[in-house]
């Protein structure tokens, strides 16, 4: 969006990131660590150690109590993120222009679950009060408005897998457009209740070793993660005049539907060709600019064969594509947020980190798979994210402009 | 996460210690917040869902009833604390 005529140039200037590869409260240093550990063999992976009020992300057990783990991990992620940002005040000085875009794959299911236990061992009238409004998806969102005072919109995208993605674009599109001067936006997911898991398990989605290894020979299903990611985003004009430090800049993207399958991704990937090849003309960047690709990369069969497919079409087989749900399991409706900050930790560090698990790249996967770290000189990165309902989203990142 | 434990079925006995104790930790104040004449709403923050929560947390605690009838009655802390005891203390209901 930054060479894009009538549109405001849109810098990450604060990023925060809760996921099971890294310890509660900690930064984006340890989440590249964390990138870089070794292949786990968990088909469920949490959070190990959470604790918002020992954080000071809340204030009270009873604070907690009244909010779903979801709405508590985006608490978290976005506290992390204004630390991050250096901004003294969240909220623009007309907080009318302060937005919220968050994505959520299932919101508050863990509520409503155990609400349902409650309903059928205690009787109707045992049912917490709080019931609705900590199960519905737009909770996270209505927290992040609350707790910063912004007024602007504040909306959550319910797209699957692609929430994450989509949610970043929508925000960044609320910087562009001059409609908004601070934008809270990412994605959180918690879903990994009893129920969810062994729907998940029963649709043959989940790996039966539990290690995730995208793109491989051996791939069979993902790793089911819970996290969130949230990014500040400022028109970088104004994070420039206050000297903040940028992240990167998103450029463009874009969001189209397979209109295929309730699960399974369109034949070869067309689907997901066409979304990356409109998300570079809305950035106003060519296929030949591009220098890496974030992968969805489930680790599924069919997704990474057709992604694989798609980018091949679009790029060629020489571009590095790297998957991180190696690492952090798929976090679902968090999964784009959380990778577009490992591509800004990719921009700081000069580096791509490996996809982890991975050992023997599928002859029928034609791109460069990242299975090493290796240096990498920062240009335009797409981050693909497509989710059940056939909804597909692409972001387009760029690196910050050089100091001078 | 399981079943919250605020909603585990444990009657217990009353007295005027133990209902503070319980409406202390439930509400996350101190026993010396709650007062005679502290208002649930404006001194202790108690909204209205928060109220109901509240409510059926003593219900299961002390086997009481606090329906809305009853609750829409109580604006002080000691108002909740006559209308708990005046059913738990009492074998016959008044």
């Amino acid at each position: 969006m930054s060479g894009t005529p009538g549109r405001r140039a849109v810098a990450v200037t604060g990023i925060g990131v809760v996921a099971p590869c890294l310890p509660c409260g900690a930064g984006m240093e340890a989440f590249w660590d964390g990138l870089h550990s070794p292949p786990a063999s968990d088909r469920v992976r949490r959070i190990a150690y959470w604790d918002p009020v020992g954080a000071g992300w809340l204030a009270s057990p009873k604070e907690a109590r009244r909010l779903d783990r979801f709405t508590q991990l985006t608490i978290g992620a976005a506290a992390l993120a204004v630390a991050d940002s250096g901004r003294s005040r969240v909220a623009p000085a007309d907080p009318y222009r302060g937005g919220v875009s968050l994505g959520t794959g299932i919101g508050g299911v863990g509520a409503l679950e155990d609400q349902v236990l409650v309903l059928d061992r205690r009787g109707a009238d045992r049912v917490s009060p709080f019931t609705v409004p900590m199960t519905m998806p737009n909770a996270g969102a209505a927290a992040l408005s609350m707790r910063y005072g912004l007024h602007g919109p504040s909306e959550t995208l319910a797209t699957a897998c692609a929430a994450g993605t989509h949610a970043v674009h929508a925000g960044a599109r609320m910087i562009a457009s001059g409609q908004c001067d601070l934008v809270l936006a990412g994605g959180s997911e918690s879903s990994l209740t009893p129920t969810t898991i062994a729907a998940f398990t029963t649709m043959t989605a989940l790996s039966k070793t539990g290690v995730s290894r995208p793109f491989d020979v051996e791939r069979d299903g993902f790793a089911a993660g819970e996290g969130a990611a949230v990014l500040v985003l400022e028109p970088l004009e104004a994070a420039l005049a206050r000297g903040a430090r940028v992240w990167m800049l998103v450029l463009g993207g874009a969001s189209t539907s397979d209109a295929h399958h309730i699960t399974a991704p369109s034949p070869q990937g067309t689907g997901a060709e066409a979304c990356m090849r409109l998300a570079l003309a809305d950035a106003g960047c060519h296929p030949a600019d591009v220098s890496h690709v974030n992968a969805h990369g489930t680790s599924t069969p069919l997704n990474d064969l057709a992604e694989s497919q798609a980018i091949t079409r679009l790029v060629g087989r020489a571009v590095p594509v790297t998957s991180i749900k190696g690492v952090t399991g798929h976090t679902l409706g968090a999964a784009g947020a959380l990778e577009a900050a490992a591509v800004a930790l990719s921009m700081a560090h000069r580096s791509l980190p490996p996809t982890v698990g991975t050992r023997e790249v599928d002859p029928a996967v034609e791109v460069d798979v990242v299975t090493v770290a290796r240096p990498w000189e920062p240009g335009v990165v797409l981050s693909n994210s497509f989710g059940f309902g056939g909804h597909n989203g692409c972001l387009v990142l760029g690196p910050p402009p050089a100091t001078p | 996460m399981g079943i919250p434990t605020s909603y585990a079925h444990g009657v217990a006995v009353y007295t005027a210690a133990a209902l503070r104790a319980l409406v202390a930790g439930h509400l996350d104040l101190t026993e010396a917040d709650l007062t005679q004449n502290a208002l649930l709403a404006e001194d202790l923050a108690v909204d209205s869902l928060g109220a109901i929560e509240l409510a059926m947390t003593l219900e299961d605690t002390f086997d009481v009833s606090l329906p809305d009838t009853v609750l829409s009655g109580v604006h002080t802390y000691g108002d909740l604390e006559r209308v708990v005891a005046a059913q738990a203390g009492s074998p016959a209901p008044r």
